[in-house]
């Protein structure tokens, strides 16, 4: 299924554009996300959400390089196709494959069922966004949500 | 002959209720699935995801499983055999949301109380 621009731009919460993480490892960078999403009500409970973001790191780093980190799962506790975006300005250690620390992240948590199925489309769509050095050089620029609204569309229209 | 002490993670599962522990066994279990499907790992990895670390996660899930009564165990077990690994669905507004199918007004939202669908079998989840 394609996920056009204007649908993952629509998908990210503007209460889950946090440009200040103050935690200092991924484990703590991951609570502090999920205890956004507790505060934005977006989810029935977190401890499974934070559980199962901890098990995919688990499986296998979602750092991905170049500082970026994007974190993401299904969880039963998950009512819709949540996205949010942040930033750490020291980095974290995130044992990604270029060892880089991780300065800005992409949470992305799913219901286990999706009517249309938009999840991994949508992931693939992120991933697409930051996929060369000037748009990375763009999303380390941006420090506002309305200009993290921008870039989504910039990179993916 | 001494008792074994419980590892810090066993205590953590023992202290949870089994609705909470069943969710995290299913959030696993779709994980795992996942992870061991062909296609889906070719394209996390293909996306610059690393998945590698399936039998740690399997050593979880075999905690996690430890948490349960037997019988709700195999409650879990059967139904996500049944309906392709989700074994629990939301209930919302008294409606099952796996099969549509009303439930009684009297039915416990007592977490340590499984409820279950009459109609489909599934286990219930309150949103």
């Amino acid at each position: 299924m394609a996920v056009d621009a204007q649908s993952v731009i629509g998908t990210f919460e503007p209460s889950l554009f946090l440009p200040n993480l103050l935690s200092r490892s991924k484990n703590e960078v991951l609570r502090e996300l999920v205890g956004h999403v507790q505060s934005s009500r977006l989810v029935r409970e977190t401890a499974p959400v934070l559980e199962m973001l901890k098990s995919r790191e688990q499986l296998g780093s979602t750092g991905i390089g170049h500082g970026i980190a994007i974190p993401h799962g299904r969880s039963l506790s998950v009512q819709r196709l949540v996205a949010g975006f942040a930033k750490h300005e020291k980095g974290v250690a995130w044992d990604s494959p270029d060892g880089e620390p991780v300065r800005m992240i992409f949470l992305i948590l799913a219901p286990p069922v999706e009517q249309p199925n938009r999840y991994l489309p949508f992931l693939g769509r992120i991933v697409e966004a930051i996929n060369d050095p000037e748009r990375r050089a763009a999303l380390d620029r941006v420090s506002t949500f309305p200009e993290f609204q921008r870039f989504l569309h910039d990179a993916l229209s | 002959m001494p008792s074994r002490k419980a590892e810090p993670a066993e205590e953590a599962i023992a202290s949870r209720d089994p609705l909470t522990i069943l969710v995290l066994l299913q959030d696993l279990d779709l994980l795992l699935r996942d992870a061991a499907d062909p296609s889906q790992a070719q394209e996390s990895v293909r996306m610059g995801f690393k998945v590698k670390g399936l039998e740690g996660l399997r050593e979880a899930r075999q905690q996690l499983a430890a948490g349960l009564e037997a019988r709700i165990l195999r409650q879990y077990e059967a139904a996500a055999k049944r309906y392709a690994g989700r074994a629990l669905v939301p209930l919302k507004d008294r409606i099952c949301l796996g099969c549509s199918g009303v439930i009684p007004t009297g039915a416990s939202r007592d977490p340590h109380r499984i409820l279950t669908c009459q109609s489909c079998g599934r286990i219930l989840y309150p949103l």
